[in-house]
């Protein structure tokens, strides 16, 4: 029996491989994000420091629902054959048991596979650019609990997508289930309720759990966005006249799951990568926007998350050794940040001054302005490599998923062929099917991005931000990825033989 | 488009004034190459007239389904000629091919006719939609109503019953008024009442509008309503039986059967 399942599992080697490039991208994605949070905590001399740790933290367990769904997806569009091989497998006389424990194999395989190399690959990927960003003086920071957390997010994700399409023969035509828009509503509902609380509220925690559930019922209702990004695209083709995009569409909207798939792929990339963005830009704002030119040179005394008592800006600014200090203030009457010049030439004198005052307020850092202005730039450095890392991702999924819809539909495109769709329409009727995609998937990740950098920024006590130029960058990175992603679809697609139909 | 348009306008100007049907001349097809090389079909001449029923006939592997894809230009012939509505395939790009199946050709198969998600409307006029036309609407309705496909049309093609998928890749065959339907076993997945309503049909599409047809098959009884029945053995023409019976047509195979 295992001898038949691991030979099933090399005859189907090729779309194994989609689950476990989804499966190590989303590992490598959240366990290089969670150590490099680890490592900015570890290292922690300043409440900055904490304070983007957490915000790595965040990202990273937030990381968790695109993976899932994009395993899910990996594994849903093969469903159909799956399905097909399951039936005959139980018409020979092979026992539920065993179509299931066939299917748990196989998902097993992708799931440890996947996660062992995204393992490595997450590691490898803080350590370098920890290296080359100059984070701390000890290395990246991992812990167990981390490696734990990001092989149980791949391996379940690949064990959650293979038993339900097996043992259910779920399809992947077909409409929408009404329970499957309920949950979504209702999930989206309270996802969308915490993740307002959390932001204005100021409780991290609070956002970060609305996100991922918001996330999870974006993944839901999905195909219902869909359906109707399709119907929109179609009225554009009826109004352009053009066959292709009409008969495109029209497909998507009937049978939405199949696109949706293509779609929530490149949704997920989008959103994460608006998200890094928006709180980069944010926090970017936060420290050097409003800060006069003159404070530059001088101190920091940062009191993190938690802030301190006023009192203490007060008193410092009555030092002999100070010239003048900005604070910067939280919602709760404290103090995060309080810029200080100092007067004269003695900096170290001034220093040593505060620090003796500060330690009754809970003893705040007081560093260097440049010290702290490096911390800030390496830790837009991580998000920056991360949001590149997110959209470099996003391409894979959103190809595959394409590209397995062709496929999946050879049949379908050969009738077509058959009774007089030319080449030229073919490849058109792909690059509709993508338009569509990039439309829904941009627009919706982009919603997604803006709204959950709106609860972060908010919860950490940051101005929100949404920064025209990056955004616009992940915009066409989205419609650049599809547009990569269509052509080579569209090629085969066209390409495929009109006895593919007729032979059946 | 206007290079389309241009491009369609010659593939109806080719047609010989009043030539319709199709015919083949020394059809030969080869499959593979060396060793390996199957003479699927081997120098095959039929004539399918206009306005007439042909069967062709033979036993599994004898080449009808090659016959039919090289003479619906779905495969290209190894050599010999293929003429459709008088004019030759041969040499005929990708497109103009293309162009001439949608508007000259009629083609039905066996299973997996029809778009699944679309309705039987929409299949019906697929190669229409595919060309930017509209359908003639008496023609379109007078179609519909000989097939008995009125009250099906608003259905989703993955719902109907074989039966009726069957008729309505008859009807998106009949549609665009073709020189020729091919019809590869059509009635081979369906129930013997239900094959037989659909060779009702196929007959109708002949004697009330004045369609032409070339059906593959290997059941006796189907040949039997075909105006002429052509027997196929290991890709040659080995007979041609004008007004058959069933009773006749069986014995010609029995013939075949012992030959080869
Ligand atoms: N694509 C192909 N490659 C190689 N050989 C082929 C191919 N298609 C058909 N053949 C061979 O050509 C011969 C004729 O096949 P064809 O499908 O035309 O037979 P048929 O009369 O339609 O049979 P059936 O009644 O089973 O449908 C067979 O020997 C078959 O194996
Ligand atoms: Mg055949």
């Amino acid at each position: 029996m295992i001898r038949l399942a691991l030979g099933t599992v090399w005859a189907r080697r090729g779309g194994l491989a989609g689950l476990l490039a989804a499966v190590f991208l989303g590992v490598m994605f959240i366990s290089g994000t969670l150590v490099l949070g680890d490592t900015f905590e570890a290292g922690a001399e300043s409440g900055l420091a904490r304070e983007l740790g957490t915000a790595l933290e965040v990202f990273g367990l937030v990381a968790v629902v695109p993976t899932a769904f994009t395993v899910h997806n990996a594994f849903a569009v093969t469903a159909a054959r799956r399905v097909r091989e399951s039936a005959l497998l139980r018409a020979v006389g092979a026992s539920r048991a065993q179509v299931g424990a066939l299917a748990a194999v196989e998902a097993l395989v992708a799931g440890v596979g996947g996660t062992l190399a995204g393992l490595a690959g997450g590691v490898g990927c803080a350590a370098m650019l920890e290296r080359v960003l100059d984070l701390t003086a000890r290395g990246v920071a991992v812990t167990g609990g981390t490696l734990v957390l990001a092989a149980l997010a791949g391996v379940s994700a690949a064990l959650a997508a293979a038993l339900p399409t097996v043992l259910r023969g779920a399809d992947g035509e077909g409409g929408v289930s009404e329970a499957r828009v309920l949950v979504g509503a209702a999930g989206g509902a309270v996802a969308v309720g915490a993740v307002v609380w959390g932001g204005l509220a100021a409780t991290p925690a609070m956002a970060a759990a609305g996100a991922i559930m918001l996330l999870g019922a974006m993944a839901l209702l999905g195909p219902v966005a869909l359906r109707s990004a399709a119907a929109l695209a179609g009225a554009v083709a009826v109004r352009l006249r053009r066959t292709p995009g009409v008969l495109a569409c029209d497909g998507a909207s009937r049978s939405p799951r199949r696109t949706a798939g293509a779609a929530t792929a490149l949704m997920a990339g989008i959103g994460m990568a608006t998200l890094l963005t928006v709180y980069a830009e944010s926090l970017r704002a936060s420290l050097e926007d409003g800060l006069p030119g003159s404070f530059r040179g001088g101190l920091v005394v940062d009191g993190g998350t938690s802030g301190f008592d006023p009192r203490l800006a007060a008193e410092i600014a009555a030092l002999p050794q100070v010239e003048a200090v900005a604070e910067v203030r939280t919602r709760q009457g404290r103090d995060s940040v309080a810029f200080v010049r100092p007067a004269g030439a003695a900096p170290d004198d001034a220093a040593s001054a505060i620090a003796v005052l500060a330690r009754p307020y809970g003893a705040p850092t007081v560093r260097e302005h440049s010290a702290y202005a490096a911390d800030v730039d390496a830790f837009l450095g991580v998000v920056y490599a991360l949001f590149a890392l997110a959209l470099a991702t996003t391409l894979p999924g959103t190809a595959g998923a394409l590209a397995l819809g062709v496929r999946e539909r050879a049949r379908e495109i050969g009738l077509l062929r058959a009774v007089g769709a030319t080449r030229a329409q073919v490849r058109a009727m792909v690059r509709w099917e993508a338009l569509t995609v990039a439309l829904s998937g941009t627009a919706g990740g982009a919603a997604l991005g803006l709204f959950t950098g709106w609860a972060l920024t908010g919860a950490q006590e940051r101005p929100f931000t949404a920064p025209p130029v990056p955004l616009a960058a992940v915009a066409l990175a989205g419609a650049a990825a599809c547009a990569a992603a269509a052509l080579p679809a569209a090629r085969r697609a066209s390409r495929l033989t009109i006895r593919d139909a007729a032979s059946g | 488009m206007g290079n389309a348009a241009e491009a369609r306008r010659s593939v109806l100007e080719d047609r010989p004034a009043g030539e319709r049907g199709a015919r083949t001349v020394e059809l030969t097809k080869v499959y593979g190459s060396g060793d390996t090389a199957v003479r699927a079909l081997d120098g095959v001449t039929v004539e399918f007239p206009a306005e007439r029923f042909t069967a062709i006939m033979g036993q599994s592997g004898a080449g009808k389904s090659t016959l039919m894809h090289c003479a619906a230009g779905l495969d290209t012939a190894t050599s010999g000629r293929v003429f459709v509505g008088g004019t030759e395939l041969g040499g005929l790009s990708d497109r103009a091919l293309t162009r001439l199946r949608r508007e000259r050709i009629g083609l039905v198969f066996q299973a997996f006719n029809l778009v699944p998600t679309m309705t039987a409307a929409d299949n019906i006029t697929l190669p229409l939609t595919l060309a930017g036309r509209r359908p003639d609407p008496e023609w379109h309705d007078l179609v519909v109503r000989v097939l008995g496909l009125g009250n099906r049309l608003r259905h989703r093609a993955a719902r109907l019953s074989g039966g009726q998928a069957q008729r309505v890749a008859l009807a998106r065959a009949l549609v665009t008024r073709p020189d020729i339907v091919f019809a590869d076993e059509p009635t081979g997945d369906l129930d013997s009442r239900t094959g037989a309503e659909v060779l009702t049909f196929l007959r109708r599409a002949v004697d009330d509008l004045g369609q032409t047809v070339a059906m593959a098959t290997h059941d006796p009884v189907a040949a039997a309503r075909a105006d002429t029945v052509v027997f196929l053995a290991d890709g040659r023409v080995a007979d041609v039986v004008r007004h058959p019976t069933a009773a006749e047509v069986l014995d010609h195979m029995r013939d075949l059967g012992g030959r080869s």
